[in-house]
């Protein structure tokens, strides 16, 4: 789903975390970390369900990765995975049966144990529809039960292969809770997870703050984090603070110690007033505009390219996001295990778009626009609002850029429950999406389940080629089926990518060892504050 | 000049009904132009109310968009106007059972806030411009089933109207020529500062996202989408916010002038 529906998994941490500006150790470099004190974060989305087995949001992942461990943990830099709750592990040669030696004296902050049976408590929970999860139970697709070897042990079999579940282990998606907390139903587990991270969830007030506090026996933090102990921080506020100028505002005014989201244009402004802004470009499916094939007029592959061509994501990136977002070269973002460079230079030729209209059979009128046997060349957009990362004034740009070409483009904002069911019932005939995940299999993830915003047709070679990526153990293969299925969209022009997704975090004088944890997102574990 | 005010409040007007009948002769730049050289520029003499987000004159958007905003709250106070006056008519006219039934039913709307029994509408219709137009009706319908039906009952009385019934005029006819010219004057002087209200309330309306849909805009949409901005590009919400001020002003400035005669 657009945007904020996002498996951020990926890669950089606190030492990673420089490539945008000057590393933010640089700030810190000798300082000895400091235990104590709060930290006040301002972000842009209410994250409504906080049980990471139900909700999709990467704004409940920024609350939920803190509060539940997961079985494995990606390297932020290597994306390599490493010993987390599971001390090691094993796949079958044919990738549908995997073992976990679990790690031992890891409880749950309400004293439950973590064993071998909360594990299979968990991924039996996840698969079951009452748990009405949306995307939890997508990244377990095939799943065949857990058996318990011992209390430290135990094996997760597929009946399908599913070679990328240890990654989908790693994401907070597929996170363990206490067992205990599913008995009161999901809507209680939404309100307050329980699980055995550094902090735990405490106060919450709907559509205006959530509070964690510090989990003080904490100390299985993963191999990839460079403190593992507890928190240093007692006290985690974060904010909900929709409007950019106002969450721009509180930090420049101290009122808050870092914010989510600073919006492209600000970026540099608050460089130059002294704060950090840490950049992370999200791996997984780059902002992509998609053309439903099954829909006229997009049924033909001509009037698609034409669109496509008519598009200069070049000019869009630049303008809307001062080039602070990359364009993306392919329908996954340049920092996807998996990605194939497609579109090196842009596609953009508004005159070949012309050709390719005219030889479509859609005749330009004397006022611009194009018609076929009387029917006028125009098509919906539906798109999620409210937008964010300015996906609403895109929308406007490419609207103006197809209407030179003599493209009729309806902007249709609807809520996102209305985007999704519109796409379910096949009614959508131009979408957009991006979904974060570090792993190729996202592709999988993305086109072979119904997603809103998501290409519904896809060539008939592209199941197939992820199936059997999905299906081996062997990157070479991997890499080369999720290269022909990136051309294909390309080729198709089902999928027209625009640019790579990238999370600006603004960050005050006084917070250090606040960066992306390997999910993607700000990380609280290994902050602290000088003050 | 006796009353400068009124003379002000005319000319505000006047440029509001050209920006709806000629925008293109007032604003000759296309409204949705984008023009990436001149994003976010200040007020100057190319550009009198300065550039948006996409370069796009700020000026024309106000005047093209003037058509969306007038339009739906005209079309929703003359809505209020019809729907109100019927029931204030029947309700002053044959009394009993039914007025009382009527007048309960006014008490219940009355009772809402205005904004938030149009947001209520909205709820239950969806977002669209005509949805809009509609809310911001529903909830002007009460004050004139009230003032309908007091003048009515008032005119009722008069000796006139008891001279007309008792020399065999037929109630209809009574009804026609003699009780709603009477009862008229201070209606339409009502419906002149519910004009106002209407703007000021789908503005808010639109302000909140119900307006039209992108890249068409009027005042409420436009000043809602340079939010964002308040504090980089003050021009983004003050132009259009301004636009709404002075119009729903002028108009009850008019009303007073109209009522005190």
């Amino acid at each position: 789903m657009t945007g904020r529906r996002a498996v951020l998994i990926a890669a950089a941490t606190v030492a990673a975390v420089g490539c945008s500006t000057s590393a933010p150790d640089a700030t810190a470099p000798q300082a000895e970390p400091k235990s104590g004190g709060s930290l006040t974060f301002a972000t842009d989305a209410d994250p409504g369900c906080l049980d990471p087995h139900q909700s999709p949001t990467a704004a409940s992942q920024l609350v939920t990765r803190n509060v539940v461990d997961s079985l494995v943990a990606q390297d932020p830099k290597t994306l390599e995975l490493k010993p987390w709750l599971a001390e090691s592990w094993t796949a079958s040669p044919d990738a549908t049966s995997f073992t976990f030696t679990l790690r031992t004296g890891v409880t749950f902050s309400d004293g439950v144990p973590f064993d071998a049976n909360a594990v299979k408590a968990n991924f039996d929970r996840i698969v079951l529809p009452a748990t009405k999860s949306l995307l939890a139970a997508s990244l377990l697709a095939g799943y065949d039960g857990t058996t318990v070897d011992d209390p430290r042990t135990v094996t997760v079999k597929f009946k399908a292969p599913n070679a990328s579940f240890p990654q989908a282990a790693s994401t907070a998606f597929l996170g363990m809770q206490s067992p205990k907390v599913f008995e009161a139903g999901p809507e209680a587990v939404c309100r307050k997870p329980v699980g055995s991270g550094p902090f735990v969830a405490a106060e919450r007030q709907p559509q205006a703050s959530i509070t964690l506090t510090k989990r003080a026996d904490y100390n299985w933090g993963p191999e990839t984090a460079k403190h593992r102990g507890a928190p240093y921080l007692d006290l985690v506020t974060i904010n909900i603070v929709p409007e950019n100028g106002v969450r721009m505002g509180s930090l420049r005014t101290n009122q808050v110690d870092a914010i989510a989201n600073v919006p492209p244009k600000e970026a540099d402004g608050l460089k130059g007033a002294g704060f950090e802004v840490l950049a992370k470009a999200q791996p997984g499916i780059a902002y992509t505009l998609n053309l439903n094939a099954a829909r006229e007029p997009l049924s033909d592959v001509k009037v698609r390219q034409a669109i496509a061509k008519a598009i200069d994501t070049e000019a869009v990136v630049n303008n809307l996001y001062q080039g602070k977002y990359p364009r993306a070269t392919s329908v996954l973002t340049g920092a996807t295990p998996g990605y194939a460079s497609v579109l090196g230079t842009s596609q953009f030729d508004a005159a070949a778009a012309e050709r390719l209209l005219d030889e479509a059979g859609w005749a330009k009128q004397d006022d611009g626009t194009r018609a076929k046997n009387g029917k006028p060349l125009s098509i919906e957009w539906t798109f999620i609002s409210p937008a964010r990362e300015q996906r609403d004034l895109l929308a406007q740009v490419v609207q103006q850029q197809l209407k030179a070409v003599g493209v009729d483009v309806k902007l249709v904002p609807l809520a996102a429950g209305e985007v999704i069911a519109k796409t379910a019932r096949g009614e959508l005939q131009m979408g957009d999406i991006s979904f974060v995940r570090a792993d190729g299999d996202v592709l999988r993830t993305v086109l072979t389940a119904p997603r809103g915003g998501a290409p519904a047709v896809v060539a008939p070679e592209v199941p197939g080629l992820l199936t059997a990526a999905a299906a081996t153990v062997d990157d070479g293969v991997r890499k080369e089926n999720y290269a022909k299925v990136q051309r294909s969209l390309i080729e198709n022009a089902t999928a027209i990518p625009v640019y790579d997704p990238t999370y600006l975090l603004g960050v005050g004088k006084a917070v250090h060892g606040l960066g992306f944890d390997p999910q993607g997102l700000p990380s609280f574990h290994e902050a602290w504050v000088s003050r | 000049m006796k009353r400068p005010g009124v003379v002000l409040s005319l000319l505000v007007l006047a440029f509001v009904v050209a920006c709806v009948a000629v925008p293109g002769l007032l604003a000759p730049t296309p409204p949705d132009r984008i023009d990436p050289l001149v994003m976010l520029e200040p007020p100057s003499f190319a550009h009198p109310f300065g550039t948006d987000q996409l370069g796009r004159d700020l000026f024309s958007r106000v005047v093209h968009g003037a058509r969306m905003s007038v339009l739906v709250a005209l079309a929703a106070a003359s809505a209020s106007l019809v729907v109100g006056a019927l029931v204030g008519l029947v309700a002053g006219m044959l009394g009993g059972w039914l007025d009382a039934l009527l007048m309960r039913a006014v008490d219940v709307l009355l009772a809402f806030p205005a904004l938030l029994l149009s947001l209520a509408v909205i709820g239950i219709l969806g977002s669209s411009v005509v949805n809009v137009a509609v809310a911001v009706a529903v909830a002007g319908v009460a004050p004139y089933c009230r003032v309908v039906r007091a003048q009515v009952l008032h005119v009722r009385t008069r000796p006139f109207v008891a001279a007309a019934t008792v020399s065999g005029v037929r109630p209809s006819a009574v009804l026609v020529r003699h009780i709603i010219p009477n009862a008229a004057g201070p209606v339409l002087t009502l419906a002149l500062m519910s004009l106002g209200v209407a703007l000021l309330a789908s503005s808010s309306l639109s302000f909140l996202g119900f307006g039209p849909r992108p890249p068409d805009a009027d005042w409420g949409t436009l000043a809602s989408s340079g939010r964002d901005y308040v504090g980089t590009a003050w021009w983004l919400t003050a132009f259009p916010g301004l636009m709404v001020v002075c119009t729903t002003l002028a108009v009850t400035a008019l009303h007073r002038a109209v009522a005190r005669r």
